[in-house]
């Protein structure tokens, strides 16, 4: 059974790793399905919050220029509840107007270095405990003279991308085991040939053993494999004559003999 | 009974190959259809934000419009309107305005992406279904018209899709390690300790007590083999005179390298798919065109193993294939730490002629393991076992199925950077496995054998069909494998857009042919002992492909190029290294040039295909190559025809 055992453990092994493979693609397929969907969204809502800034630039103004920012800031928060921040930076990265949470360092939000994407209009990219979707504000000659920033809580992808690992590996889980258990099965009627060869050959090692220590033979003793046996009975019997000591067989047919 | 009737490893390999294809493919196939409802539904809530924002979006503008008191239908470029409205959104289908009663004022959608109608057999089988909107749209106290809003199944069976094939990719590959590990797991814990004991039997039964070995194996086994032990050791405690010594028998077995070779050509090969790829993103000098940076890493790649071939049998023997191979392992996993650190296509280049080098070193050495294993399991033990070079070649074409598949997703997730790490990391774990496993005799050094048989002389008209193999057919073989498959295809599918997983599985498919084929093309012309009638098919198949293969065409005609072209090259690659051996008459000498010809063929293929494409002239070099398959395959037709009209060939097969 050893065949089958070491051939079982190596069938749930595949079994297994398949199954973490899969729950492991789906789930960064799965996340960056997410954020890709959740940063598009972010950059059309971002879009259309940073129109009014684009169009103050464009006819010279600064940024800081534009007197109802903080109005226009709260557009884009009616269209989602879960918008936790909007800002608008200038050039330098230096925060102009805007609320929120989670960002507090925005020195570090200029686009090369946190982008993940290339997009013209935008970049998205989780910074921290927040997803954050950057917008530039280009004044009349394209050149980028500010930026502005939509921060969602990160919970909210995290929660998702947790609760669909936690039902897949389940399920998953589930799938292996009842595969596991067909592999067993049927490795058990494939292999039946070689796990019952294999068995003839330890039981006749087995008896040969017990024939040696015991001096006789067992009640229920067959020999099923006659060149292993005929080998064993010779490396004994050399063995003994090495030593000067007649084999079982050889004191056998002798007292036979003297009887 | 013999031992060989109750465990034949060809016939237990077999089986466990079908077991576990089965059993994966079952299991995959489950379990994917559970994701497909999960991820669907995961989704579901993003898809519903993103379309009803859409038609928020659509809504409020159009209100603002009406409020102004222009009325619908006078509303000029809804459309435009609306095709600016969903542009960001790749998974709408179609947008619509509608008037209060239902008639359809102005409609844009996409013609790529399937209706909601049509969800596809999985996505109807699990019940995901796409968002679909309508929007009232108010003005004052009435409702003046409607905004529709319907997204496509499409955006997640595409992804799921991708999800799907990365995954069963994979699986392939862990289904692959997962029987030879099965194999090993039963060589080493069942027939490696019973071959052992059938020796230490023979051995003592002709009264020789020399050789004691690690008793392993089940119980009855390992007592069995103790006692042998005990026996030899007390014989030799007792008559020191006898001066022997005792010998640890350490039996080879070809199992042992199998999977060490499997591992190793995967983490080596793990850039399969998109070399070329990587080679045109990073930097270069200015005189260097796009084109060439992308073919020097493959053609590095192919005189640094033409430079070491030759010599790396005799260093194998010299130095011990086990040591040899684990030293090469080593160094391939510093070289491609090398390869993914490199920054400008010189770097690029170098680390990968030195992998090269290494690769020639390391599967050189697993080859001589093989082939010691072989002659000394023959002498020594009745166990039935698969031939050295069928071993072999399973596993380097294996591992570049692997490989390629494996680089491919692991790039597209990561970045070629990250694979080629992960292709190091492989190399030191089969380095770390052949420490292990690869202990018998034959991981040994061996002595030099002086002197030798004279090689055999070769006739002209064997000569003359020793050229015809090597230069008019082995040459353009090896040249399509180096610019069609390695070169041109993960160049033209990445500039349509394609992601380096979707190279990696196309490229894949020419090495998965390789393995499924060549056994079954094997036993078939080996039955009707005819070599030549396999390479003819071959080269028809191969021409076939290369006259008929658009570059420019999609994925599809590249699957079907790739798998073809795979079935060619299996009918063509063994027969005719049967042929070169059979024309020379020796497996040594012309062998090694057919191999240095098959190298020098890539290269001059991979420069000419960097020209053309340089030169826009990319079909040009496919038709070159099909012509001179073409040549390949009538020149030895005829040779073939002229042969069996020779009155003494015909006297003979009389």
């Amino acid at each position: 059974m050893s065949l089958f055992w070491r051939s079982w453990v190596v069938a749930n092994s595949v079994i297994f790793v398949v199954g973490i493979l899969l729950v492991t693609f789906v789930t960064l397929e799965f996340k960056r399905d997410y954020d890709r969907l959740l940063g598009e969204r972010l950059l059309v809502i971002g879009a259309s919050g940073a129109a009014p800034f684009s169009r103050a630039v464009e006819l010279g103004l600064p940024i800081s220029g534009v007197r109802n920012a903080s109005a226009l800031l709260d557009i884009p928060r009616q269209t989602d509840p879960l918008i936790s921040g909007v800002w608008v930076l200038d050039a330098q990265s230096r925060m102009v107007e805007g609320t929120g949470g989670h960002i507090r360092d925005f020195n570090r939000m200029s686009m090369p270095q946190v982008a993940t994407n290339d997009f013209e209009e935008g970049w998205y990219a989780t910074v921290g405990s927040a997803f954050v979707a950057g917008i530039p504000i280009h004044d009349g000659s394209g050149q980028q003279v500010g930026q502005l920033l939509i921060s969602y809580p990160l919970e909210v992808s995290r929660t998702r991308v947790l609760a669909m690992l936690a039902e897949v590996s389940f399920y998953v889980l589930l799938i292996a085991s009842a595969f596991s258990l067909a592999a067993g099965g049927l490795l058990r009627v494939s292999m039946a040939q070689e796990i019952d060869g294999f068995k003839i050959v330890v039981a006749d090692l087995d008896n040969f053993d017990h024939r040696v220590w015991t001096m006789q033979r067992r009640d229920d003793e067959t020999a099923h494999t006659a060149n292993l046996r005929a080998m064993l009975e010779r490396s004994r019997t050399s063995y003994l004559n090495l030593l000067g000591k007649p084999s079982k067989q050889e004191a056998t047919e002798q007292t036979n003999s003297e009887t | 009974m013999r031992s060989s009737d109750f465990i034949s490893r060809e016939r237990l390999r077999l089986r466990l190959v079908v077991v576990m294809t089965t059993i994966v493919v079952l299991s995959v196939a489950s379990m994917f259809l559970v994701v497909l409802s999960i991820f669907g539904a995961a989704l579901a809530p993003e898809l519903e934000n993103r379309t009803r924002f859409i038609g928020v979006t659509v809504r409020s503008d159009l209100q603002r419009v009406l409020q102004l008191g222009i009325p619908l239908d006078a509303a000029a470029g809804i459309e435009g309107f609306l095709e600016n409205a969903i542009a960001p959104f790749p998974e709408v289908r179609r947008a619509a305005v509608l008037t209060a009663d239902g008639a359809l004022l102005a409609e844009v959608f996409r013609d790529d992406l399937s209706p909601a109608s049509e969800g596809g057999g999985l996505i109807a089988l699990v019940g995901s279904a796409p968002s679909q909107f309508l929007l009232p749209v108010i003005v004052g106290n009435s409702e003046v018209a409607q905004v529709e809003i319907e997204g496509s199944p499409q955006f997640v069976q595409t992804r799921l899709r991708d999800i799907f094939l990365d995954v069963g990719v994979l699986s392939f590959v862990v289904v692959l390690i997962g029987v030879e590990v099965a194999i090993l797991a039963a060589a080493v814990g069942i027939w490696k300790p019973y071959g052992r004991l059938l020796y230490l039997l023979r051995e003592q039964a002709q009264g020789r007590f020399r050789s004691v070995t690690r008793p392993s194996g089940p119980g009855p086994m390992a007592r069995t083999i103790k006692r042998m032990n005990d026996q030899v050791r007390d014989l030799v405690r007792r008559a020191p005179s006898r001066g022997g010594l005792t010998r640890h028998l350490r039996l080879s077995d070809i199992a042992d390298m199998r999977l060490v070779l499997l591992i190793y050509i995967m983490g080596a090969e793990i850039t399969a798919s998109f070399l070329p790829l990587y080679g045109a993103s990073v930097s270069r000098g200015s005189w260097m065109s796009e084109e060439f940076a992308a073919a020097l890493p493959v053609g590095s790649f192919l005189v640094g193993v033409a430079v070491l071939s030759p010599f790396a049998g005799g260093l194998a023997r010299r130095f011990g294939a086990r040591g040899l191979f684990v030293l090469a392992a080593a160094l391939t996993a510093l070289a491609m730490a090398g390869l993914a650190l490199a920054d400008t296509i010189v770097t690029v280049a170098l680390a990968r002629g030195v992998v090269a080098v290494l690769f020639a070193l390391a599967s050189i050495s697993c080859q001589q393991y093989a082939l010691q294993a072989q002659s000394e399991t023959r002498e020594t033990q009745d166990l039935s076992g698969a031939s050295a070079s069928t071993s072999f070649y399973a596993m380097i074409f294996g591992g570049l199925v692997s490989g390629s598949a494996l680089g491919g997703v692991v790039s597209s997730l990561f970045s070629y950077q990250t694979a080629i790490l992960l292709g190091a990391v492989l190399v030191l774990t089969s380095a770390a496995v052949a420490m292990v496993f690869m202990d018998g005799a034959a991981g040994r050094p061996i002595p030099n054998v002086t002197g030798g048989a004279e090689p055999p002389r070769i006739s002209s008209a064997n000569r003359s069909h020793l050229n015809i193999l090597i230069w008019v057919i082995g040459a353009p073989v090896a040249a399509t494998t180096a610019v069609f498959v390695w070169y041109l295809t993960p160049l033209e599918l990445a500039a349509s857009g394609r992601s380096p997983a979707e190279i990696g599985r196309v490229v894949m498919l020419y090495y998965l042919m390789l393995v499924i084929v060549t056994p079954l093309a094997n036993f078939v012309f080996r039955r009707c002992q005819s070599e030549a009638t396999s390479i003819i098919v071959g080269l028809v198949f191969t021409a076939a492909v290369l006259f008929l293969h658009d570059l420019s065409a999609d994925i599809v005609a590249y699957v079907v190029a790739m798998a073809v072209l795979g079935v060619g090259h299996a009918l063509i690659r063994t027969p005719l290294l049967s042929a070169v051996v059979k024309a020379a008459g020796t497996a040594k000498g012309p062998v090694n040039v057919f191999r240095g010809v098959e190298r020098l063929g890539g290269l001059i293929g991979l420069a000419a295909g960097s020209l053309f494409l340089s030169k826009g002239l990319t079909e040009l070099a496919l038709t070159s190559l099909a012509w001179l398959t073409a040549v390949g395959a009538v020149t030895l037709f005829v040779g073939l025809v002229i042969q069996r009209s020779k009155p003494d060939n015909r006297e003979i097969s009389e």
